[in-house]
């Protein structure tokens, strides 16, 4: 809606207000991605050398089968370069539309906001702005004509951005071999229905699509084990970082992106991803190898563990597992941990059923607990 | 007295042979002295002895930190660490009401008794953990969370 109840247009009613148009930030993340993508492939030797030598040392429930698969992934390397610089591309052009958008859109914020005021102000004060007859402004020919107008264009401006919007997003699903336009509606469904649970700061998030999870390529399961990679080092970080961003989150991200959502504005959605497995920043929460293991004993559906511990869904992977946290770090309500526990705690709500909570009642909600140095201390369905 | 606190810890660290001196504060919290522990209160029984993941420590210090803080009309939240149950406290007059999540029990019982208790039991689990680990008592964090219950 972009009109108050009684028809009248309403700016604050605009499901996107321009000033939360950022293409400069989206431009940023397109260089940013392009980057990545050129750094995936001048690393991908290092990080088949770097893997030859973790036998010894690298432990996991999967790591027989990661050991296997590390090859195959690292020459995988190269398509996701390409890729990636593809995704870059759509990026640009996405960019491109919305610096012609915003100030058109800023426009017509202003002229309707004046409009209204406008009407309103005769509607309350007939007798000094329209004469003896006390009139409601839909009973004005001229008042109706000018509002539909108003409406017409802001109508035509959303749908030009939308279009964008969802041009970028094709382009993207493209990229990690989904069908172009396959999900959008289910994602916008979903979406709808976590937003409710989503903070303030999403600002007008209603009809902006929004992180939820994602479904797993089955093209590349395979490489959803090398969201296990903390240990390894920098090139094969860089890798990690893309494909688990590229099966698991990024899109969404991006996604997001293309909904003109204010987290453009924070340039780190892409860096963040990437820093928590290089180990270089401080500021991105981390999953340490610990923290992964105590996961697995505590969490996992094979962990054996006591009463009323929550468990994750069967199917649940190291990757997977990666993607929640990260969007419950991005998007999740965030609180003081209580009682003398050090860090915060990320709390989201998927949607869709993560695993089963202390009651054994499926839950879609995950909780992540960040102790003070960024370290996560644990995560699970609540 | 009225309530009956006591730990049973099933494992003391999920590595062998940690630094205890050294142990971080998430670790003591969230990863150390795991188990269940006996709560209760007169007939009401808010116990996890069959639970074996409830970190003790950390109970038995937020356990002391919410009788502390607990003023007449306000109301306490113990969140156990790995599920969603709670405990509740709430404070009318010199009385604390107690109820959890995961049972339907709920108890009364005076402040200073639940006060006393909780300091008791932090006490007793305390020196217990410093006689079978006695480079706990060169832990800063463990040396200050403990307080008085070091010496």
């Amino acid at each position: 809606m972009s009109a108050s109840p009684d028809g009248l247009i309403d700016p604050e009613a605009f499901p996107v207000a321009s000033v939360e148009i950022d293409a400069r930030a989206v431009e940023d993340a397109a260089a940013e991605m392009a980057s990545l993508g050129s750094r995936v492939g001048v690393n991908a030797a290092d990080v088949s050398q770097a893997w030859r030598g973790l036998k010894a040392g690298y432990l996991a429930p999967e790591q027989d089968r990661v050991h296997t698969l590390v090859q195959p992934a690292v020459a995988v390397a190269g398509e996701v370069d390409t890729r990636l610089t593809r995704g870059s591309r759509a990026l640009e052009r996405f960019a491109e539309e919305l610096r012609s958008l915003r100030p058109r859109l800023a426009d017509v914020e202003q002229r309707a906001r004046l409009f209204r005021d406008e009407t309103l102000r005769a509607q309350a004060n007939p007798v000094a702005v329209a004469g003896d007859h006390a009139t409601d402004w839909w009973t004005d020919p001229a008042a109706v004509r000018a509002n539909e107008d108003l409406l017409h264009e802001h109508a035509m401006l959303m749908r030009q951005l939308t279009h964008a919007s969802e041009e970028c997003e094709d382009a993207l699903r493209g990229l990690c071999g989904a069908r172009e336009g396959s999900d959008r509606s289910s994602t916008l469904a979903a979406h709808a229905t976590a937003t409710p649970s989503m903070p303030a700061r999403r600002g007008h998030a209603r009809v902006l699509p929004r992180v939820i999870l994602h479904e797993e390529n089955p093209i590349h399961a395979e490489l959803d084990l090398l969201g296990l990679l903390p240990i390894v080092g920098e090139p094969a970080d860089a890798i990690n970082a893309v494909i688990y961003a590229w099966e698991q989150d990024w899109v969404n991200a991006w996604i997001s992106m293309a909904g003109v959502a204010p987290v453009v504005g924070s340039a780190g959605t892409l860096a963040r991803v990437a820093a928590r497995f290089d180990g270089a920043s401080h500021a991105a929460p981390r999953l340490s190898q610990n923290t992964v293991t105590h996961i697995v004993a505590r969490h996992w559906p094979s962990a054996g563990t006591g009463r009323r511990v929550s468990k994750f869904t069967e199917g649940i992977s190291l990757a997977r597992l990666n993607a929640m946290v990260a969007s419950a770090l991005q998007y999740g309500a965030t609180r003081p941990n209580t009682h003398g526990r050090a860090g915060t705690i990320y709390e989201i709500d998927f949607v869709r059923i993560i695993g089963v909570n202390g009651s054994g009642k499926p839950t879609s909600r995950l909780r992540v607990i960040v102790d003070e140095a960024g370290e996560i201390a644990s995560a699970f369905p609540f | 007295m009225n309530i009956h606190l006591a730990a049973e810890i099933v494992e003391d660290h999920p590595r062998q042979d940690p630094d205890w001196a050294n142990l971080p504060q998430m670790d003591l919290h969230y990863y150390a002295f795991v188990g269940g522990f006996t709560f209760r209160v007169g007939e009401a029984d808010f116990s996890t002895t069959d639970w074996e993941w409830v970190p003790q420590l950390d109970f038995a210090l937020a356990l002391r930190g919410i009788a502390v803080a607990l003023e007449p009309g306000t109301e306490e939240i113990f969140e156990f660490t790995e599920n969603e149950d709670t405990i509740r406290f709430r404070r009318v007059g010199d009385q604390v009401e107690i109820s959890a999540s995961y049972v339907d029990d709920t108890a009364v019982v005076p402040h200073d008794e639940l006060l006393a208790a909780a300091d008791a039991f932090l006490d007793e689990l305390a020196l217990q953990l410093l006689d079978a680990h006695p480079d706990l008592g060169r832990n800063a964090y463990f040396r200050k969370a403990v307080g008085r219950a070091e010496s």
